[in-house]
């Protein structure tokens, strides 16, 4: 009896140690870019590398969203940090704005375009309801690069390429079938017997959907938008064949890093913790949600 | 009383569902279908962007397109890297993601939620960010990876410059990147399980492994479809962590399926080829999830 709750309490150390192991594997890229953030060049081309920087400057988020406000004889290595930049010195405030406009843009039109279908599919049996679920659904496994070469072709005849709205419509039909999944679930979640009533007393549908469900899922909606979000707010492969240098995103932004002389490692880092931040607000917001959305139909 | 019943069944079963259904079919057709269509048009063409050549001004060449895919040898050579990734990286992250999920699923664990929230940062992270990032920590001279394997006594190893080692570092970068996907997958498959079944094969004698191989395994049998199917899929989209990363690089060492056609298509604007690789891709994808799907109910049955 005792060695048997010896072997577990010892079975459980070893689990806890295991989990703090990977978790630091996982977690420590994310920890290095944001604190390679705050470090002078002096600090992260040095070896050995150290984790935490000697002293927190701000100096690369600066560099990276407001270069007018550096004064070059603000800091002692000013002049380094100023030659290492001189790839690329403009802000990337018009690039987040983009970024803003795109996502917006594309989260709003594709629920107001895809909550109809989720709603139909939730509430109406017709014949073939479940083939067109599994048919939206299978949009998403389309490899984007098929798309992307006629895509770019289209958008190209129809001068929409390097405009906003042209990413806009792309991005829709790629938040469409989480649109259309999640929303129907939330819908499913609604008891109908409130919409029975309603029809009973002679209301329509479009009064039942306005006033009474989409009320009751506004969470829902919430968290189907903050997916999207999601989603957008990462893309890269559209986003780069349909902007041009002024209406580039975030994503485009960070590939424009890659270059062959100076890495900008410090500005770079900034970037990408700023383009993290909202990702890791939703995350928190909704876990539970973000899960639903990854797994639609997977469980079920 | 029966009339209000016949009333209410007529009100519900509406007589317009396609009508709700209309935009978003639309949208797919005129965003999704319709390129395809064009797509395929474009691969039967010798569809070259070039200044003073209009669209009906490019030669039809029917096959020619897929005859010189077959030929490319650069083609094949991209797809032979993707499948390489598809088999290491995805058996990799399937057991390690299945060990996560065990780990986290074992009774009295506690913080699982701080675990958890650690394991899944990466998910968080833009896919063309963490190949940059990467490419920070895999740095010959100042990189995280290599300082690490010269305290213990080794040469510095060039990821990204070595052609031997870009693929592996790639396949590294995949793994940090989908694990966390896979775990969550598979930790919702474990939790659905109830607990007598697991209960009665301990009691019955089954020792840990085999409660989980000839129990657990079999009960989340559609998880693990699932997510194997859907990575399988996704490494023929690798595309953005290449393009930060080694930019298909050193020689034609990392250039993965997507990321050569994506070179066809947008740097020479070969755009009739490009688009009949991307056929091509498209077909192949189609007969491996087939074939997965085939596998696996067949499995389930014997």
């Amino acid at each position: 009896m005792m060695t048997s709750k010896v072997k577990n309490r010892f079975e459980l150390v070893v689990t806890y140690v295991l989990l703090v192991v990977i978790s630091v594997a996982f977690a420590f890229p994310l920890l290095w870019v944001f604190m390679t953030s705050f470090k002078t060049p002096r600090e992260y081309y040095s070896m050995p590398p150290r984790l935490f920087p000697k002293q927190f400057q701000i100096f690369h988020y600066k560099e990276a969203f407001a270069p007018w406000t550096i004064n070059p004889t603000e800091l002692s290595e000013a002049t380094y940090f100023i030659e290492e930049s001189a790839g690329r010195v403009e802000s990337v405030l018009p690039n987040i704005l983009n970024s803003f406009i795109v996502v917006g843009g594309s989260v709003i039109m594709s629920l107001l375009v895809g909550i109809w279908a989720a709603y139909a599919l939730s509430r109406f049996k017709f014949k073939g309801s479940n083939a067109w679920g599994g048919w939206i659904l299978s949009t998403r496994m389309m490899p984007p690069i098929v798309l992307a070469v006629p895509i770019f072709w289209m958008m190209g005849s129809l001068k929409l390429a390097g405009t906003h709205i042209g990413l806009i419509l792309v991005y829709v039909l790629i938040n469409l079938p989480f649109v259309v999944w999640m929303m129907r679930s939330f819908f499913d979640e609604i008891p109908k017997e409130l919409e029975e009533s309603v029809l009973v007393d002679g209301g329509s549908r479009l009064t039942c959907l306005f006033r009474l469900v989409l009320p009751l899922a506004l969470p829902g909606i919430v968290a189907t938008a903050l997916f999207c979000i999601f989603l957008t707010w990462t893309e890269f492969m559209f986003a780069s064949i349909l902007t041009n240098s002024s209406s580039a995103t975030l994503p485009v932004v960070l590939s424009w890093f890659r270059q062959d002389r100076g890495i900008l490692w410090g500005q770079m880092s900034a970037v990408i913790v700023v383009a993290l931040l909202p990702l890791m607000i939703i995350t928190m917001v909704l876990q539970k949600q973000m899960i639903k959305g990854l797994t639609a139909g997977a469980i079920k | 009383m029966g009339q209000t019943i016949r009333y209410r069944r007529n009100i519900l079963k509406n007589k317009m569902p396609f009508l709700y259904m209309a935009p978003t079919i639309l949208w797919i057709l005129f965003f999704m279908i319709y390129p395809l269509i064009f797509s395929i048009v474009m691969s039967l063409k010798r569809f070259k962007l070039e200044r003073g050549v209009s669209f009906w001004g490019m030669k039809w060449v029917g096959l020619d397109n897929f005859k010189r895919a077959f030929a490319d040898k650069f083609f094949l050579q991209s797809l032979e890297k993707t499948f390489i990734i598809l088999v290491v990286a995805v058996t990799i992250e399937f057991f390690l993601g299945m060990c996560i999920a065990l780990l986290l699923n074992k009774k009295g664990v506690r913080f699982d939620f701080l675990w958890i929230a650690l394991i899944l940062s990466p998910m968080m992270l833009p896919l063309i960010a963490s190949g940059n990032l990467w490419r920070m920590l895999f740095d010959t001279r100042w990189g995280v990876i290599n300082a690490a394997i010269m305290s213990i006594g080794l040469n510095p190893i060039d990821f990204l410059g070595n052609p031997k080692w870009s693929l592996i570092a790639v396949i590294i970068v995949e793994i940090w990147q989908w694990t966390p996907f896979v775990v969550i997958i598979l930790l919702a498959g474990l939790r659905s399980i109830p607990d007598e079944p697991k209960e009665a094969a301990l009691v019955d004698g089954a020792t840990n492994f085999q409660t989980f191989r000839y129990v657990m395994l079999p009960l989340m049998a559609h998880q693990i479809l699932i997510v194997l199917l859907i990575r399988s899929m996704d490494v023929f989209k690798t595309f953005d962590i290449v393009y930060a990363l080694t930019f298909g690089g050193p020689g034609q060492s990392t250039t993965v399926v997507s990321f050569y056609i994506y070179r066809q298509a947008f740097t020479q604007f070969k755009l009739g080829y490009a688009a009949t690789l991307s056929w091509i891709v498209f077909i192949i994808i189609y007969l491996m999830s087939f074939t997965i799907l085939k596998f696996v109910k067949l499995k389930d049955v014997t």
